[in-house]
């Protein structure tokens, strides 16, 4: 009995000692469609999911230091939560198909088609909300084999071969990726997504996470976001 | 088919059956045989081999979930007839072995004579051309066992077909069997009328079972010589030989006896068995036997395990019959 | 002392559980509960639960009862090695599950199917069966294993024949294995996410069932989210207080 009591007490204690010791980890909460563009390092910790499940989990009292949204509304409902949030970059839409175009698909009124499988994120996520926009901005009325819980398995469905055609963020297409392949969107029927970060209020390292919210915006254009 | 002829040949693992089995029509022949001699198995191995025969289990064995009567009906739904009238009959048969107050009850309520009643009805209400019945006294506490008595021999009454009955208890073959087949290590050893193999057991279980002492060896003008010693008998039988010598036939005493007796032995007393006003005293030496004598004597002689005894046997109460 | 060392682990194991429920039952907005129910939104993502568990259930006993059967009663070399196989969706995140079965059936998979059954309810039914078929294997052939086999022998001596020991006395003696069997792996079924959302997707109607609606619920509408994890609760409630009395036989 003595000898479980003083395990714990060496674990917890060892435990304790790794989150205290080096240099601060930053953690940041990112929108899913950053997942490609931002990678754990050393000083920065990642946690990508969609932006208003992100915005959730701090107004529970999630630890993270900045958070990234992919829509504006969002950051705003963070409200006091959050320090002045800075626009970091834009994304754009794009149909993400399978190499080759099999369906053929030229643009937004191709994705009607009959016989072709059209996966979207679901409306009540960024992506799936900007896919609507751009769809009844071109008037296509479209019938989504499946309204996906966040772009990132949107543009899966298609790279898995299971589905024909996506609407997901410009920078889901990277350039060279043997099981996708992107066809544009006009600018008249695209949309222009924002990406706005902000630290948290009740961060421990505010010098830190402003230093990462200056270097954003240089980061992500070197990835293929465009600037704000 | 209403009597029963098979050769039964099994062999489960190091343990092999061979044993003819016959039973005439309205025969009922008493399966007997130490424990693991394959009696269970004999039972099981012709109710496989052979369509319409009843079993009644040791273990019983009726369906937990169902009740008293819907066990009875089993077997004769399974024969086609339909729900109602099976369930009617059932009940008939409950009836006639006293146990119709209990239809309702699932075999956990039921009492072991109780359940064993309804295994019976249950066996025999398809009306099979052979009975075999694996220990009906099991698991029966002594009050029961009166119940199942009648029960059964009302059943046999009703039964036309041969039956066979296993059986550890002496009693029950007395009463209901004519014949008895011993069953040791997979083989017959013995087959014949109750009397016969009581009065001329084959096998030194036959012989415990029948009460009496075994000796066996080589008949001759003198009497059989069984190896350690020669026992005088009056016969005419030559060549190998059993004799049979009844326990009551045996004299002790604790001094050489003066007797006109002419197979005397010594030895000393190993076991005694006391029952009612007798004592069955088990005696060791150059002849082993047990010898019954009464209570009293038993005081008198001042006999217990180790002390040294004599034992006479008249030449006229060995009974010799050839191997 | 001994009563502490038991208690304490005990009354942790009974927090460990309830007290989730607790706090979903408090942050319950009990009275805007009728409205949120009985939206056709959720109604629909009900019905097709209901529909989708149940059908995975249905092709579950049908094939799973036999392979328990054969993994209880058979004496096939290898048999061990199928038995762990069965139980490998048990372990395997479900979300692996699902990109397992797109391997197998969905485009372009190992078995060529002339229907397509990715983004399809059909589709939805076949990734909650393939997760919870292990419950019902395991409970039904450990209820085939327990039961006496001598029960068979005397209804084979009394005439009946191998289908009717079946039916009239192996199943009725299967009885409460089966039906906790049954119930467990309903219940997997019905809640079951990942494989169902990797391999079918998620489409109101079609193939957004219940655990499904209450995530993507859950993005913009908090309390819709808890209404509808109330209703996955009562139902899962509802099926195991009407098990009770078989399950404790």
């Amino acid at each position: 009995m003595r000898r479980a009591v003083a395990a714990a007490a060496v674990l917890l204690l060892a435990a304790s000692a790794c989150s205290r010791g080096e240099a601060p980890r930053l953690t940041v909460f990112a929108a899913a469609s950053l997942s490609r563009a931002l990678r754990d390092d050393a000083r920065t910790r990642y946690s990508f999911a969609g932006s208003q499940q992100l915005a959730a989990q701090v107004q529970a009292g999630a630890p993270a230091d900045v958070i990234i949204t992919a829509d504006t509304t969002t950051m705003a409902a963070l409200g006091p939560l959050v320090d002045r949030p800075v626009a970091v970059a834009e994304n754009s839409l794009a149909i993400a198909v399978r190499p080759g175009n099999p369906k053929v698909v030229r643009g937004l009124a191709d994705l009607a088609q009959a016989g072709l499988t059209l996966v979207l994120a679901d409306p009540t996520v960024p992506a799936g909300r900007y896919a609507k926009q751009a769809l009844d901005r071109a008037g296509v009325v479209v019938h989504p084999a499946s309204l996906e819980l966040d772009v990132e398995s949107a543009v899966q469905k298609v790279a898995l071969g299971q589905a024909d055609a996506a609407v997901v963020y410009a920078t889901d297409i990277v350039p060279g990726d043997p099981s996708l392949q992107g066809v544009a969107i006009p600018a008249a029927q695209n949309v222009a997504v924002l990406y706005q970060a902000a630290t948290v209020r009740t961060t421990k390292h505010p010098k830190q996470a402003a230093a990462f919210l200056a270097s954003l915006p240089a980061r992500l254009r070197a990835v293929g976001f465009t600037a704000p | 088919m209403d009597s029963l002829d098979v050769h039964v040949v099994r062999q489960l693992g190091a343990f092999a059956l061979d044993a003819r089995l016959t039973v005439a029509a309205g025969e009922v022949v008493a399966l007997v045989g130490p424990n693991g001699s394959g009696k269970s198995t004999l039972l099981q191995a012709v109710v496989e081999d052979n369509p319409g025969v009843g079993l009644v289990f040791q273990d019983r064995l009726l369906f937990p979930h169902l009740n008293a009567v819907d066990n009875v009906a089993f077997g004769l739904r399974r024969q086609g007839m339909r729900a109602g009238a099976a369930r009617a009959e059932a009940r008939r048969w409950l009836e006639r072995f006293g146990v119709a107050d209990y239809a309702e009850r699932t075999p956990d309520a039921l009492s072991g004579g109780q359940a064993q009643r309804v295994a019976l009805a249950r066996a025999l209400a398809p009306r099979p051309g052979v009975l075999l019945l694996d220990e009906p006294f099991a698991a029966v506490d002594l009050h029961g066992r009166a119940e199942v008595r009648r029960a059964l021999r009302a059943a046999l009454a009703e039964h036309a077909g041969a039956c066979v009955l296993v059986t550890h208890q002496p009693i029950d073959v007395l009463a209901l069997a004519g014949r008895v087949v011993v069953l040791e290590e997979g083989r017959v050893v013995q087959d014949g009328s109750v009397e016969e193999v009581r009065s001329r057991p084959r096998t030194p279980w036959v012989a415990e079972m029948a009460g009496v002492n075994l000796l066996e060896g080589t008949a001759g003008p003198d009497g059989i010589d069984i190896g350690p010693a020669v026992v005088s008998a009056s016969s005419f039988v030559r060549g190998p030989a059993f004799a049979v010598i009844h326990p009551n036939s045996v004299t002790l005493s604790t001094r050489p006896p003066q007797s006109s007796a002419r197979n005397v032995w010594t030895g000393r007393v190993a076991e005694i068995d006391p029952e009612g006003d007798r004592a069955r005293v088990r005696v060791t030496g150059a002849v082993d036997l047990v010898a019954e004598v009464t209570a009293a004597a038993v005081r008198d002689l001042g006999l217990s395990p180790g002390v040294e005894v004599w034992a006479a046997v008249k030449a006229t109460e060995v009974e010799v019959y050839p191997a | 002392m001994r009563r502490l060392a038991v208690g304490v682990p005990a009354a942790a194991a009974a927090a460990l559980v309830t007290v989730p429920l607790v706090g979903l039952l408090a942050r319950a907005p009990w009275r805007a509960l009728p409205d949120i129910v009985t939206r056709p939104a959720v109604l629909e993502a009900l019905w097709l639960s209901l529909g989708c568990s149940l059908a995975a259930l249905v092709v579950c006993l049908a094939l799973g009862v036999p392979l328990a059967w054969v993994l209880a009663r058979s004496r096939l070399p290898g048999l061990a090695v199928v038995r762990a196989v069965v139980l490998l969706p048990m372990v395997l995140p479900p979300v692996v599950g699902g990109v397992a079965l797109l391997f197998a059936f969905g485009r372009g998979g190992v078995v060529p199917l002339p229907f397509t059954l990715p983004f399809t309810t059909a589709g939805a039914v076949t990734a909650e069966a393939f997760v919870a078929l292990p419950f019902l294997v395991l409970a039904v052939e450990a209820g085939l294993r327990q039961l006496d086999r001598r029960y068979e022998d005397a209804a084979a001596a009394l005439g009946a024949g191998p289908w009717a020991r079946f039916r009239h006395v192996t199943l009725p003696l299967l009885g409460p294995s089966l039906a906790a069997g049954a119930a467990v792996c309903w219940a997997r079924a019905l809640g079951e996410f990942g494989a169902t959302i990797t391999f079918a997707g998620s489409l109101p109607g079609r193939t957004r069932t219940l655990p499904l609606a209450v995530y993507t619920t859950l993005q913009t509408d908090r309390d819709g989210a808890i209404a509808l994890s109330l209703v996955l609760l009562a139902l899962s409630v509802v099926v195991m207080a009407g098990l009770r009395g078989r399950w404790t036989r």
